[in-house]
C-alpha cells in the first residue's frame, strides 16, 4: 500500500525537490551586487603583508567588459561565502578553468620561481591582469601582440628585477625593439613577425639551460626555422647544424650569428651579417679563435689571409662589391670543402668565383686562396717579402746616413759662416 | 753678379713632365696606402662606403694611367729629341760617379777638405732618376698585372696575384720612403735649399748655385763664352 503510494508520487516528488534545489539559492552563494557594495568603493584599500596599502576597489563597468564579465565574482573567489569574508581569501586559481596554461605556469621558470617563494616571478595576473582581462585578441589586452613585448619588459627590463635574479639580458624591449621582428610587427603591424612567445614559448617558458626549452642552444634553430623554415632545413644539413646536433657547443647556433633579441637585416649597416661586418665580426669570432680552430682541426688564418687579401681589404674600405666569407662559403649552407654540395667543392669553384670574375678560367679556381706559409708559394711568397722588406730597410737607412752626413756638414758650415760674419 | 744672372736649368716641357709625373704619384700614393691601410686616421677621412671605395680605385688607375702615358712620352723625348738625347748623355752613369760618392762621404766625414766636383747631373741625380725608371717599371708591371687579373689568371696561378701584390706594396713603400728621404731632402730639407727649390717651378736656378753644384759644367760655359769672346 505505502510501496504503491510511493511509486504513484515518486516522479512528482522528484520533480518537486530537483526544482526546490534549481530554484532555492544558496544562502551562500553572494550575488556581484552584495561584493560590489564595498568593493564599489574607490577608496576601498587594506594593508598587505609588507604593511603596503593596497587597492581593493574593483571597476565593475571594466570587469563587465572584460573577457570574464558574465562570471560572478564568487566563480573565482570561491571561499568567499558570506558577508563580510576572512580578511585575506585566498589566490584565485585560475587553473580550475584553464588547466594546461596553469600547468604549463607550475612548471616554467615563472612557476618554479613562485614556489620558491619569489614575490615577483610572473604569476597569471602580472601579465593578464586581474578583473579587467581581455581576449589575446584585443588590442587594449596586454598579452595582445602589440603590447606584449611591453608587458614582459615591464619586468624584464627593470634593474631591480633583473639584478636580483641575475638574468643576464637586461634590457631585451629596447634591442627587440630595433630587430626586424620588432620593426615588422610594431612599426608595419606585421602580425607574423616573432614576438616574445614566439621564440620562448608562453606559459612554459623555461630558462635556455633547459633542455626543453626551445631558446636551448641546442633547440633555438628549430625554434627559427618554424618560420624560417628553408634557411633552418639548410643549416641543420651544414657543418655548423651537424655539429650542434652533435653537441658541439662551440659551433654556431642562429643567435650566433644574428643576435637574438636584436636581429637585424643583413642590409642594415649596424648588423653583425651586414656584408661589410660578417667576415670581422662574426665569422672571426670562431675562426681567428685559436682554441676552437686547434680543437677541431679547422684550417688556421683563414680570417687572416682573408683580410690581406685584396677581397679583404676592399672589403674593410667600404666596398659592398667585394666578396665577404659568405660570398664564397655559403651562409646557411656552409659545407666543407670536401662535400660535392659545397660552393667551394673544386668542381663547383668555378660557378662560385664566376657570379663575380665573369669569363674567368681554370687558374682562378684551380689556385690557391688563403695562402699560409704552410704551402710552398705561401712560402715564396713569404720570402720575397721578407726579401722587399731587407731591401727597403737597407736602401733607406744608406740614403738616410748619406744624406745626414750631407745634413751635419752643411749645417756645421753654415753655422760657421754665421758665426764668422 | 752673384744672384741675378740666372741658367735654364728644366724647359716647359721638362717642368711638365715633372708635374705630372708628381701629381699622379702622389695621388697614387694616397688612393694605394688607402686601400692597404683603410684603418689609417687620414684613411678614414677620405675612405667611407661603396662609392667613395670605387672613386679611389678608379683614382689609382687613372693617376697610374697617367704616369704610364707620361713614362711612355718620357721615352719618345729622351729619344727623339735634341734637348732629350743630351740629357741621356748627361744621365748616363760613368767611373766619375762613383769615385765622387766616395769622395762626398769623405769629405762629408771629414775626410776631405773640398767636395767633388759635378757635371750636370751628379750622382745623386743620377741615383734617383734611375731608382724612378726602376720603381715605375716594377709598379707598372705588377700594378697592370693586378689591374688585368683575368689575363694574368690565363697564364699564372692565383698566388701569383699575391705575389704581385706584395711586390707591389713593398716597391709602393720603397719608392714612397726614397722619395722622401732622398729627393725631398735635396729639394726642401738640404740646409742650402730650405725650404724650397724653385727650380722645376721657374725652371732656373741661379748662377752661384749653378756655379757650387754643377762645377764642371760652370766652368765649361765659361770656358766656352770666353772662347766665343
Amino acid at each position: 500500500m505505502i510501496y504503491k503510494l510511493i511509486k504513484k508520487f515518486i516522479h512528482p516528488i522528484f520533480l518537486i525537490i530537483i526544482c526546490a534545489i534549481l530554484f532555492i539559492p544558496s544562502k551562500n552563494l553572494l550575488g556581484q551586487d552584495d561584493c560590489m557594495e564595498c568593493h564599489g568603493e574607490t577608496d576601498l584599500t587594506k594593508l598587505d603583508a609588507h604593511d603596503r596599502e593596497i587597492s581593493l576597489f574593483v571597476d565593475l563597468a571594466k570587469y563587465e567588459t572584460s573577457i570574464h564579465g558574465e562570471f560572478d565574482c564568487v566563480d573565482c573567489h570561491q571561499d568567499a561565502e558570506e558577508i563580510p569574508h576572512e580578511e585575506t581569501l585566498q589566490k584565485v586559481d585560475c587553473g580550475m578553468c584553464h588547466e594546461e596554461a596553469f600547468e604549463a605556469h607550475v612548471a616554467s621558470v615563472h612557476g618554479q620561481s613562485i614556489e620558491q617563494g619569489s614575490e615577483e616571478a610572473a604569476g597569471c595576473v602580472d601579465c593578464h591582469s586581474r578583473h579587467e582581462i581581455l581576449a589575446v585578441d584585443n588590442p587594449a589586452s596586454r598579452v595582445y601582440p602589440l603590447n606584449l613585448a611591453a608587458t614582459c619588459a615591464i619586468c624584464h627590463a627593470d634593474p631591480k628585477i633583473t639584478k636580483k635574479y641575475d638574468i643576464p639580458i637586461s634590457d631585451p624591449l629596447s634591442a627587440y625593439n630595433k630587430s626586424v621582428h620588432g620593426i615588422a610587427l610594431m612599426s608595419e603591424e606585421n602580425f607574423d613577425a616573432a614576438t616574445c612567445i614566439s621564440c620562448h614559448g608562453l606559459h612554459g617558458i623555461r630558462s635556455m639551460n633547459d633542455p626543453q626549452s626551445p631558446i636551448h642552444w641546442q633547440n633555438v634553430s628549430e625554434t627559427c626555422g618554424a618560420c624560417h623554415g628553408e634557411e633552418y632545413e639548410q643549416y641543420a644539413e651544414s657543418v655548423h647544424g651537424k655539429a650542434v646536433a652533435k653537441g658541439v657547443r662551440d659551433a654556431p647556433v642562429c643567435t650566433d650569428c644574428h643576435g637574438e633579441h636584436q636581429v637585424q637585416s643583413p642590409a642594415d649597416p649596424q648588423s653583425p651579417i651586414h656584408p661589410l661586418r660578417v667576415s670581422a665580426i662574426t665569422c672571426e669570432r670562431c675562426h681567428s679563435s685559436e682554441l676552437i680552430v686547434e680543437r677541431y682541426g679547422i684550417a688556421p688564418s683563414r680570417v687572416a689571409t682573408f683580410e690581406e687579401s685584396y677581397h679583404g681589404l676592399a672589403i674593410k674600405g667600404g666596398s659592398l662589391a667585394a666578396a665577404n666569407c659568405a660570398s664564397c662559403h655559403g651562409i646557411h649552407n656552409i659545407l666543407a670543402s670536401s662535400d660535392p654540395n659545397s660552393m667551394i667543392f673544386p668542381a663547383n669553384l668555378k660557378t662560385t668565383c664566376g657570379s663575380c670574375h665573369h669569363g674567368a678560367t681554370k687558374n682562378l679556381w684551380e689556385g690557391p686562396v688563403h695562402l699560409t706559409t704552410s704551402t710552398i708559394p705561401g712560402r715564396v711568397v713569404q720570402t720575397v717579402r721578407s726579401l722587399y722588406i731587407g731591401l727597403i730597410v737597407v736602401v733607406i737607412l744608406i740614403m738616410l746616413l748619406h744624406n745626414g752626413a750631407d745634413f751635419v756638414r752643411r749645417t756645421k758650415i753654415k753655422v760657421r759662416q754665421r758665426d764668422s760674419v | 753678379m752673384k744672384t741675378k744672372l740666372l741658367h735654364t736649368r728644366w724647359t716647359f716641357n721638362e717642368r711638365f713632365q715633372h708635374w705630372a709625373l708628381a701629381i699622379s704619384f702622389i695621388v697614387l700614393v694616397i688612393t694605394g696606402f688607402q686601400l692597404k691601410y683603410p684603418d689609417a686616421w687620414w684613411a678614414k677621412l677620405l675612405v667611407g662606403g661603396d662609392i667613395l671605395f670605387d672613386l679611389r680605385s678608379l683614382l689609382h688607375r687613372i693617376s697610374g694611367t697617367i704616369m704610364l702615358i707620361m713614362s711612355f712620352y718620357h721615352i719618345y723625348y729622351m729619344i727623339a729629341t735634341k734637348r732629350g738625347r743630351q740629357l741621356s748623355k748627361y744621365l748616363l752613369p760613368e767611373k766619375k760617379d762613383m769615385q765622387d760618392l766616395i769622395k762626398n762621404i769623405a769629405y762629408n766625414f771629414g775626410l776631405r777638405s773640398q767636395p767633388p766636383e759635378f757635371g750636370h747631373f751628379s750622382y745623386i741625380e743620377k741615383v734617383e732618376y734611375f731608382a724612378l725608371i726602376w720603381g715605375t717599371v716594377i709598379m707598372a708591371v705588377t700594378g697592370l698585372m693586378l689591374w688585368f687579373q683575368e689575363l694574368t689568371l690565363l697564364l699564372f696561378s692565383t698566388w701569383v696575384i699575391d705575389l704581385l701584390t706584395v711586390i707591389h706594396l713593398y716597391e709602393a713603400w720603397l719608392a714612397t720612403l726614397a722619395i722622401v728621404v732622398w729627393h725631398f731632402y735635396y729639394v726642401i730639407f738640404n740646409p742650402d735649399i730650405y725650404p724650397i727649390d724653385t727650380s722645376m717651378i721657374t725652371g732656373k736656378i741661379t748662377e752661384e748655385a749653378f756655379r757650387d753644384e754643377h762645377y764642371l759644367e760652370w766652368l765649361k760655359i765659361q770656358e766656352e763664352a770666353g772662347e766665343d769672346a
